[in-house]
């Protein structure tokens, strides 16, 4: 069995213990409220921030250079005062330019800094006579960013020069952060997602080096898994996107946007198109009557975001399928991808994903309490010749709202054992 | 001991001694019952149950098919389909069990002709002229092997209102046997 990566979690929410190996198909299977989507969550967020350190190292950058545009605002409000050329303008252009910090920007916005001190420089060059007034906010928020004293006959073209000089010395510390991937960053941004304190005892290893986790100082390049998505509901296809939207949510979208590239899997897309959808989901970015669009064979086009559950759920699927975001870099994170489905849908589900593995390498790690689910993975995977890269895990209560996860194998049993106690419960309500 | 125990959320009458299935046996009218009467143990391994260990000792049941096949013979009609097993529980009381151990994959569980089953074997039990009276639910036996994806297989085919309880050897001997 070949693993890439394990996954270890101790006293994180309701997951008391967990070591998860990822090496092909994992599914993981448990009551509600066991800590699967939990799983789910951690493992997106471990590997889509490892895969985007430019993002983090962008960020981190902005948010350390914020207080000195809010300097530079503070010093273009007050030359304002008295000078007839400066506008509102300046302050929109100069918060736009640093808007997103990355490589390929570094130095625009360097250069952009230089020309707006040089025209700042210049107007106040020739407003020499007239002294203006720092009210005790300005005055604070200049010396909150600069670390001085401000009074009124302050030298304001001292105060651009000395901020322009701050920030692109943080600007120019971009390239040294890429390449040194230091931990904290990356610890930082997790604790956007998860509680900090539990985050401690989590750790994900790729081929037993660490890529998170405590002790770590700075994180390495992943090398199998380059790209993640996690699904959760199939119905974020073709949703608003907003920010109070979860990460996954616009990332599942922009991803499935992407138009078909040629290389992509005939025989898998023909198994979508003809045995299941019987058509094909695309994506028209026209202004008005674009969106996501189901096709049918019969040559009518719906609104995919009109159709049924299903019919959304292999969507995404054959969406990523064709434009190549599916292959054996990519990790999909499907919780309860039965959700929606049809019995019958549940098992061309299990096997198309059984085929994805098999013949593109795609990586899984599958939360479910469909026992269709479950046995058509194991069988399918069994007959598919592929039943050495699947596991089982299922949780185990063992404390108060507390679980453990114990590895299965290939066994399907103990699984089985916890989905029929429903009978149990059938039986005390019906009989 | 108590007359009854459960089995999750199931009460069964338990055994109590062979008097009950020999006294059943002996009121059949047609007289062919106590032919059929043979220990468990080899009641199981003629349906090929495998396990070499088997808690039973001295219990006894009777093998319905066989009284089936005689009663077809001797009445030249053609067989009907019954359950596989009678046993004596309680003081009267008679419990259906059908043995599933050929089965090991969960699809090939077939379950349609169970309803039918069970149907003409309480007619055959009426034949009794002993009073008795015929458990509510059905035991039907499976392999320790997938015994889980088994027993989810049957639940799921077979509609709530047959009452089937699916089991494995070790369970049925705990419920209704065990001391």
């Amino acid at each position: 069995m070949e693993k890439f990566a394990e996954l270890s979690i101790q006293n994180f929410r309701a997951i008391k213990s967990a070591d998860i190996t990822l090496n092909g198909i994992t599914v993981v299977s448990g009551i509600n409220g066991c800590g699967k989507s939990t799983m789910s969550k951690l493992l997106y967020y471990i590997f889509r921030n490892a895969n985007s350190f430019e993002e983090i190292v962008g960020d981190y950058i902005k948010q350390s250079i914020e207080p000195y545009i809010t300097a530079m605002n503070t010093v273009l409000r007050i030359a304002m005062q008295y000078s007839t050329s400066l506008n509102y303008r300046r302050f929109m252009m100069l918060r736009e330019g640093f808007d997103k910090i990355s490589s390929d920007r570094i130095s625009k916005n360097v250069d952009y800094l230089h020309s707006l001190k040089a025209n700042i420089l210049e107007i106040l060059a020739g407003e020499k006579n007239i002294k203006p007034h720092i009210s005790e906010r300005e005055s604070f928020i200049l010396r909150s960013a600069l670390g001085i004293k401000v009074k009124d006959d302050v030298d304001l073209s001292m105060t651009v020069e000395t901020i322009v000089g701050k920030i692109i010395e943080k600007l120019e510390r971009y390239n040294q952060l890429v390449i040194e991937r230091p931990y904290h960053l990356f610890a930082s941004r997790m604790e956007d997602f998860f509680e900090s304190d539990a985050l401690k005892n989590v750790s994900l290893r790729e081929y037993e080096s660490l890529v998170y986790g405590h002790g770590l100082k700075n994180v390495p390049e992943l090398h199998y898994i380059k790209k993640v998505a996690y699904i959760d509901t199939p119905m974020v296809i073709g949703l608003p996107i907003s920010s109070q939207q979860p990460m996954y949510w616009k990332e599942i979208n922009e991803l499935a946007k992407n138009p078909p590239r040629k290389g992509y899997k005939l025989s898998i897309n023909k198994l979508i198109k003809q045995n299941i959808m019987n058509g094909d989901a695309s994506y028209d970015d026209d202004y008005f009557a674009g969106g996501f669009k189901y096709n049918r064979v019969d040559g009518k086009v719906f609104d995919l975001t009109e159709c049924a559950t299903g019919i959304k759920s292999f969507s995404i699927m054959q969406l990523l399928l064709k434009n190549l975001f599916l292959g054996a870099n990519t990790l999909m994170i499907l919780d309860e991808p039965e959700t929606h489905l049809h019995p019958q849908w549940i098992v061309e589900y299990a096997n198309l994903i059984v085929m994805l593995h098999k013949r593109l390498g795609v990586k899984f790690f599958i939360t479910s309490h469909s026992t269709d689910m479950v046995s058509a993975i194991r069988y399918i995977s069994e007959k598919e010749k592929c039943l050495n890269n699947v596991s089982f895990y299922l949780a185990e209560q063992v404390g108060t709202e507390s679980y453990s996860y114990k590895y299965l194998k290939d066994d399907i049993e103990p699984i089985f054992e916890s989905f029929n106690k429903s009978y149990d419960k059938l039986d005390e309500y019906a009989r | 001991m108590p007359a009854k125990k459960k089995l999750g959320t199931v009460l069964f009458h338990r055994f109590l001694s062979n008097d009950t299935i020999q006294n059943f046996a002996n009121e059949d009218k047609y007289a062919l019952m106590p032919g059929f009467i043979k220990p468990i143990a080899e009641l199981l391994r003629n349906e090929h149950y495998k396990r070499k260990a088997m808690p039973f000792y001295t219990e006894e049941g009777i093998y319905l098919d066989g009284v089936e096949i005689e009663l077809a013979k001797r009445n030249r009609v053609s067989c009907k389909r019954t359950v596989d097993f009678l046993f004596g529980v309680g003081n009267k009381w008679i419990l259906l069990t059908e043995a599933k151990f050929d089965v090991s994959n969960p699809r090939e569980m077939k379950v349609s002709e169970l309803k039918e089953k069970i149907a003409h074997s309480k007619e055959l039990v009426s034949n009794s002229r002993m009073a008795t009276q015929i458990e509510a639910n059905t035991i039907v036996l499976l392999k320790d092997e997938n015994f889980s994806q088994l027993y989810r297989e049957l639940k799921n085919k077979v509609s709530n209102s047959l009452h089937i309880v699916p089991m494995n050897v070790g369970q049925f001997y705990q419920t209704i046997f065990a001391k």
